[in-house]
């Protein structure tokens, strides 16, 4: 009994120390070697994305489970949470901004929350039950880094333009007022026409969109504006300013998304960014769609678009607007 | 020599005080036998001798080296074994080497008539094959305590016959035996000593209490109270 | 301690039980491995036997945890309620060794069912001339293995004081929290709370079975394997089989 007792003993010592060496180990070698994918674009395809959104000038700090581990100037520092809850986004603070994403198994878990409400009961049970439940492709995840890159970016470059738009909706009852107002079944009708357009006119890459098409697009876009305006009683400018502000915001890194995949020669994920422009969503998610269009029309349109945008106070529609106008 | 001395045992379930300062002796190699009514508190005070249960009071002095055999009053083996597997397995338990147990083993089950169902399952077993195979694993090991709970339930009455013999034969081994039985006959036929056990408590004993009684059934019914049916010319 | 634990082995795995579990297996196996199947993951069909192998492994995997509930449930109650407890234990057997060779017993049977389902992959993978997958596959149901290991022990050790209805049930939850760690600490990490601090509280007690499937299929596609999850687990079930040293019914 004794001999047992000790090799139990000597079991539990060695599984305690194999854990703990296991746990000073750091990040994860998968989220590691994501993240160098990830700046490996940095040499020669930012192009492709967005000019000088390089992931490596913000420090990146990678949250799994109740530490973060901050990827900066080649060095990695773990430390705690700075938010209290696991989030993607760019976050301001005093020694600058940082990109906050959570570890890639985490993603795949959201990615599993995700299709659990969204997908249906059996592909949520099958693939959690698979032995390979992975929900994010690797370039998903990194889609996503340059996603919050760009936040970051906007952080830090856009400041004014953003503090700009946002005073248009100051009042924070505008976005419940549309949320409310939105489903109304002429305005989803609308919507639906809007999206098909957009869709139409973005798909076809190789060719130059018609400018008729994209005024059309625009008029149906002002109407749906004009019955938000009337139906829930709020200013058309503010409906305007709060489009406009995330479509900048949102749609702006949702094409940086779509753009990484592209450049990660993922025509696959490319695909689906592309088709997820004619579903009709609620809420602000719609923008975040509505301005990846406008991004990849404004590309063909007028290869300093991006310029424009960053140095003028124009938003992505009134760039469209007037790039359609002079050509 | 006192091989086992109970003191004051108390045992309560919940509010039910089942043995209320139980005590009494066993000397080496004595045969003691355990009488009472149904309910009295025998096979909780087996218990509590053998361990199986806590005590709620008193003690229990034994040798903690003693070797005891236990052949319980409802035996349950593991129903898929066969008969020569129960025993391997006891044996097993009790860290005996291969040879010895073996030898042990065959000794055993033919001293209990069961060497022909040795390769049966257990399932397959009577209720008077299963209280041999209880008396047969109960020796194994040579244990120099034996503590019998009803060994001639389910036996008929030759069956009864053979296993009063060996019990017999096993006291005059030098054998210290406790038998708890309701048979009064077969208590009568094979204890040195009886001690009779009526609400939990000591009602009686023979052959260190003299009440002038008779026989074992007078003795009987006069300490857990009732009529006697004494065939005597009294 | 060893003859309690090959006791309690074979009295869980009979003749009967190993040809039936072996036949579900092959069943499975087949259906899934003729290619024929409608079988889709994520609106995808699952063509190509690479691809059907984890397909294979996971349904094995989710009939094997559920055994090992089913197979350690009644193990400890029988002994109590049945008393051959008494001829154990009057035998200088101590509480703590009997219950840990049951719950050891338990283990080891659920493994061997979790084998038995798995076997007739090494069949198939023969047939299909793809021999190197063999060794992968194995240690790929080794590293499942760990999480039917510890349903095996957890319900084990529930079932020494629990009535057998409670510890079944809270198997299937723990089966199910389990499978869905990843999701639930997810959760629990983006909200704040009492009942977030509950919840993360609870899923630390409780192994990530999903995470530690992830690392099988990295063995089967030669991904790095993250040993964190494993061992983990292994700690989890180490503590568990260590409940069995305090925990004992009063009455035997």
């Amino acid at each position: 009994m004794k001999a047992f007792k000790f090799v139990y003993l000597l079991i539990g010592v060695l599984l305690a120390a194999s854990a703990l060496l296991t746990s000073m180990r750091g990040l994860p070698e998968e989220d590691r070697e994501l993240y160098e994918k990830a700046c490996m674009l940095e040499n020669g395809r930012l192009e492709q994305i967005w000019p000088g959104l390089y992931i490596s000038h913000y420090p990146v700090a990678i949250r799994k489970g109740n530490a973060e581990y901050v990827i900066f100037n080649g060095e990695i520092k773990k430390r705690k949470p700075i938010l209290p809850v696991v989030a993607c986004t760019a976050y301001p603070s005093e020694d600058g901004v940082y990109i906050l994403v959570p570890a890639k198994s985490v993603m795949d878990s959201l990615g599993q929350i995700i299709e659990g409400f969204s997908g249906s009961f059996e592909d949520a049970l099958i693939s959690q039950f698979s032995i390979n439940n992975k929900k994010i492709t690797d370039n998903q995840y990194i889609s996503v880094l340059y996603h919050e890159a760009m936040h970051a970016l906007q952080l830090s470059w856009w400041e004014e333009k953003i503090t700009a738009l946002a005073e248009g909706i100051a009042d924070a009852e505008v976005e419940a007022k549309m949320a409310e107002t939105e489903s109304d079944p002429e305005i989803q009708a609308m919507y639906e026409e809007q999206v098909e357009l957009l869709y139409d006119l973005v798909v076809p890459e190789d060719s130059i969109p018609d400018a008729g098409a994209v005024r059309e697009y625009f008029r149906i876009r002002t109407d749906i504006q004009d019955m938000l305006s009337t139906k829930a009683g709020i200013d058309a400018n503010a409906i305007k300013s709060y489009i406009d502000l995330y479509e900048l915001l949102e749609g702006t890194a949702r094409y940086v998304e779509a753009r990484t995949a592209l450049a990660l020669s993922d025509e696959e994920l490319y695909g689906q960014y592309l088709l997820s422009l004619k579903e009709t969503v609620y809420g602000r998610e719609k923008y975040y769609r509505s301005g990846m269009g406008i991004c990849m029309l404004l590309d063909r349109l007028d290869p300093n678009w991006k310029q424009y945008l960053s140095e003028g106070s124009l938003s992505l529609a009134e760039l469209l607007e007037n790039v359609v106008e002079d050509s | 020599m006192k091989i086992l001395e109970c003191s004051g045992l108390v045992k309560m379930y919940g509010k039910v005080k089942a043995v209320d300062g139980l005590s009494f002796s066993v000397e080496k190699g004595e045969l003691l036998g355990l009488l009472g009514p149904n309910g009295a508190g025998k096979t909780t005070t087996i218990k509590m001798i053998l361990g199986l249960t806590s005590l709620s009071g008193g003690k229990v002095i034994i040798d903690r080296d003693i070797k005891i055999g236990y052949s319980p009053e409802t035996p349950y083996f593991h129903l898929f074994l066969t008969g020569y597997e129960v025993m391997r397995f006891y044996s097993q338990l009790q860290k005996l080497d291969r040879r010895t147990a073996d030898r042990q083993i065959g000794r055993l089950l033919e001293l209990t008539g069961l060497s022909g169902a040795a390769g049966k399952k257990v399932k397959n077993y009577s209720k008077g094959m299963l209280q041999r195979l209880a008396f047969a694993q109960a020796l194994l090991g040579e244990p120099e305590l034996l503590i019998l709970d009803e060994p001639t339930s389910g036996l008929d009455a030759v069956g009864r016959i053979e296993m009063l013999g060996l019990i017999e034969r096993l006291k005059y081994e030098g054998k210290t035996i406790i038998i708890n039985s309701h048979i009064l006959s077969d208590i009568e036929k094979t204890a040195d000593r009886t001690i009779i056990i009526a609400n939990g408590r000591l009602a009686g004993m023979t052959g260190k209490n003299d009440l002038a009684c008779n026989s074992l059934e007078e003795l009987f019914v006069k300490a857990v109270g009732g009529v006697a049916h004494v065939g005597t010319d009294t | 301690m060893l003859a309690l634990i090959h006791n309690t082995f074979r009295e869980r795995i009979r003749g009967k039980t190993f040809y039936i579990v072996g036949f579900i297996g092959m069943v499975i196996m087949l259906f899934i491995t003729t290619g024929d199947s409608n079988l889709t993951i994520n609106g995808k069909k699952v063509t190509g036997f690479e691809q059907m192998v984890p397909v294979a492994l996971s349904i094995a995997g989710f009939v094997s945890n559920l055994l090992a509930v089913m197979v350690s449930l009644r193990t400890i109650p029988d002994e109590f309620e049945r008393k051959t407890t008494h001829l154990v234990l009057i035998r200088g057997i101590k509480p703590w060794q009997y219950m840990f060779s049951l719950t050891v017993g338990n283990i080891l049977a659920s493994l061997f069912c979790m084998f038995s389902l798995n076997a007739s992959l090494a069949i198939f993978c023969i047939a299909y001339g793809r021999l190197g997958l063999i060794i992968p596959a194995f240690l790929s149901v080794a590293i499942m293995g760990i999480n039917s290991m510890f349903l095996s022990a957890a319900v084990s050790v529930m079932s020494i004081k629990a009535p057998v209805y409670i510890t079944g049930i809270t198997g299937i939850f723990i089966y199910a929290a389990g499978i869905l760690h990843g999701v639930l600490d997810t959760l629990a990490n983006t909200a704040q709370g009492v009942g977030a601090v509950l919840a993360r509280a609870t899923l630390f007690l409780i192994p990530d079975f999903s995470a530690v499937q992830q690392q099988a299929s990295n063995v089967l596609t030669g991904a790095p394997i993250d040993p964190e999850p494993i061992l983990s687990s292994l700690i989890l079930l180490y503590l568990a089989m260590s409940l069995t040293f305090v925990l004992f019914r009063k009455e035997v």
